[in-house]
């Protein structure tokens, strides 16, 4: 039987919207977090790093619950956007946005408060304005940490499987990507899919470590703390 | 006139300082600000900017106020139309020298006057480098030329002597006096050492137990300042002095002169610049008092 190529495609455009999302939310967010002080700061960093110590599936229950139709957010998607996000593809997104958040933002975070403080005051001074200042002169000096945490976005949402197998389930060409495949090979006892599956999981992870490494130490000079 | 009136709480080394500051100038002054550290130098220099916000006060800079806690105007750094250099210089270190400068100068683009300020610090070979590849001196140059590129009509620098050898501090004040001359912009100078700065400045304010101390020099020919000679050695009371003596002797010293004065039974070497040294010859009755705080020569008869 002939493999069927539908999960691994769908883990990588998985990955890949989850990360291109990611940079655009978490470089503002770990931007304000990194230079601002405020009130319950505390709890919104820990509700971000919370998917570094809860089981996935815990994320994964509590997401199916909020997404089921029968509950109010589920309710409010369907009938004012006409979204369902319980056992689809947008569902998935949405899972692994707030499951791989830490992993985006934690690297942007550390790279904005190492940077001087100065540098922001400094390009003030000269009459730019915040954008400006984040994108010419934070984000360039900060290039490591961004591309640690697109890596680790990335490869983080590519071996998902809780989060996924709870609001997704395992419908095929729908949410069926390559860990929920691997899963379901062995379940039905095909140990030859699942070996191709895992090996060019772990080929590509692999190779995208290789060359970001190569990469950073090549252009920056430094290896990249993962 | 540019009136500053702050007060600030400050947190120096987990204790609590505060600072009141009180100082009037006109534009176009040179300012130096020194004290110990800790005493709320950079602090003072940052409320000017707009980085720190004083607690109470005001800040109007010919006309326009730019801080008033009463009716809580705080006019944002980017529309203050200052140069700052900071004393990490906080240079950018994925910028060429020449980008550091485009930046700076954003929409004004006056390629002339860019080239003025690369020649005037010699950085015009260095174009292309990034701070990394610029010697300590380099640096300090770039970070000068940065803060003026768009024609600021206030410069503010936080210790741009501290980490300079001797020759390179007289040649960096030699510059910045220059673009003073040339730009007339107003220049407030932060330094721990008062020595640094002597002969540069015509105001001085001594930052001291959260107080401010000014002191004017009406006319910069009053000073007797001498660079590297400490201003310990010179007479500052508030009492007026009144001397008549005569002058016995000038001999020149690595940095400037000392003037041999016979005041009664005793002698008194009082170092002095070049130019003030230059009124004299020996013999001349020399007639001693202050003004201001300064000591004032003049001859006599």
């Amino acid at each position: 039987m002939a493999l069927d190529f539908q999960p691994l495609l769908l883990s990588l455009e998985l990955s890949l919207i989850t990360t291109l999302l990611l940079v655009a939310i978490g470089i503002p967010l770990a931007n304000f977090l990194a230079f601002t002080s405020f009130k319950g700061k505390s709890i919104l960093e820990s509700i971000i790093s919370l998917p570094l110590v809860l089981p996935p599936s815990v994320l994964g229950f509590y997401l199916l619950v909020a997404f089921s139709p029968n509950h109010f957010l589920g309710h409010f998607l369907e009938h004012y956007f006409n979204l369902r996000l319980v056992f689809s593809f947008p569902g998935l997104v949405v899972g692994s946005l707030i499951y791989s958040l830490p992993f985006m933002i934690h690297p942007l975070q550390a790279g904005f408060q190492s940077l001087p403080a100065n540098l922001k005051d400094a390009s003030y001074t000269l009459g730019k304005s915040k954008r400006e200042t984040l994108f010419k002169v934070l984000l360039p000096n900060i290039k490591p940490a961004l591309i640690t945490g697109m890596v680790l976005t990335f490869a983080h949402t590519l071996g998902e499987f809780g989060v996924v197998l709870m609001i997704g389930g395992n419908l095929q060409g729908t949410t069926r990507v390559a860990s929920i495949a691997i899963y379901d090979s062995v379940e039905s006892l095909d140990f030859h899919e699942a070996h191709i599956y895992s090996l060019i999981l772990l080929l590509v992870s692999f190779s995208i470590l290789l060359i970001t490494y190569s990469f950073n130490k090549k252009l920056f000079n430094k290896s990249i703390p993962l | 006139m540019i009136e500053i009136t702050i007060e600030k709480k400050l947190f120096i080394s987990n204790n609590i300082h505060k600072l009141c500051a009180e100082l009037r100038t006109r534009p176009g002054d040179k300012v130096v600000i020194y004290g110990k550290s800790g005493s709320g130098k950079t602090s003072l220099l940052k409320m000017i900017a707009g980085i720190i916000r004083p607690d109470e006060g005001r800040i109007t800079m010919q006309g326009h106020t730019w801080f008033d806690a009463t009716n809580n105007t705080n006019l944002p750094i980017q529309q203050r139309g200052i140069g700052f250099v900071f004393q990490d210089l906080a240079l950018f270190p994925h910028m060429t020298v020449l980008e550091h400068l485009l930046f700076a100068q954003g929409k004004q683009k006056d390629s002339a006057y860019l080239d003025d300020l690369l020649n005037l610090t010699q950085l015009n070979n260095f174009t292309d480098k990034k701070p990394k590849q610029l010697s300590g001196g380099q640096q300090q140059r770039l970070a000068i030329i940065r803060a003026l590129a768009r024609k600021p009509q206030f410069l503010l620098l936080d210790e741009p002597f501290s980490a300079l050898d001797p020759a390179l501090r007289s040649d960096i004040r030699k510059e910045l006096d220059a673009l003073q001359t040339a730009q007339q912009f107003t220049l407030f100078l932060v330094s721990h050492d008062k020595e640094d700065t002597l002969g540069l400045a015509n105001s001085y304010i001594e930052l001291k137990d959260g107080k401010a101390f000014q002191q004017n020099n009406q006319s910069p020919s009053h000073s007797s300042a001498i660079p590297g000679v400490s201003n310990d050695n010179i007479i500052y009371s508030k009492d007026t002095l009144n001397y008549t003596g005569s002058v016995q002797n000038i001999y020149p010293i690595e940095l400037g002169y000392i003037l041999d004065i016979q005041l009664n039974n005793e002698v008194l070497k009082l170092p002095v610049d070049a130019h003030t040294a230059s009124k004299f010859n020996s013999g001349d009755t020399i007639k001693i008092t202050t003004q201001n705080g300064q000591i004032v020569l003049m001859t006599s008869g």
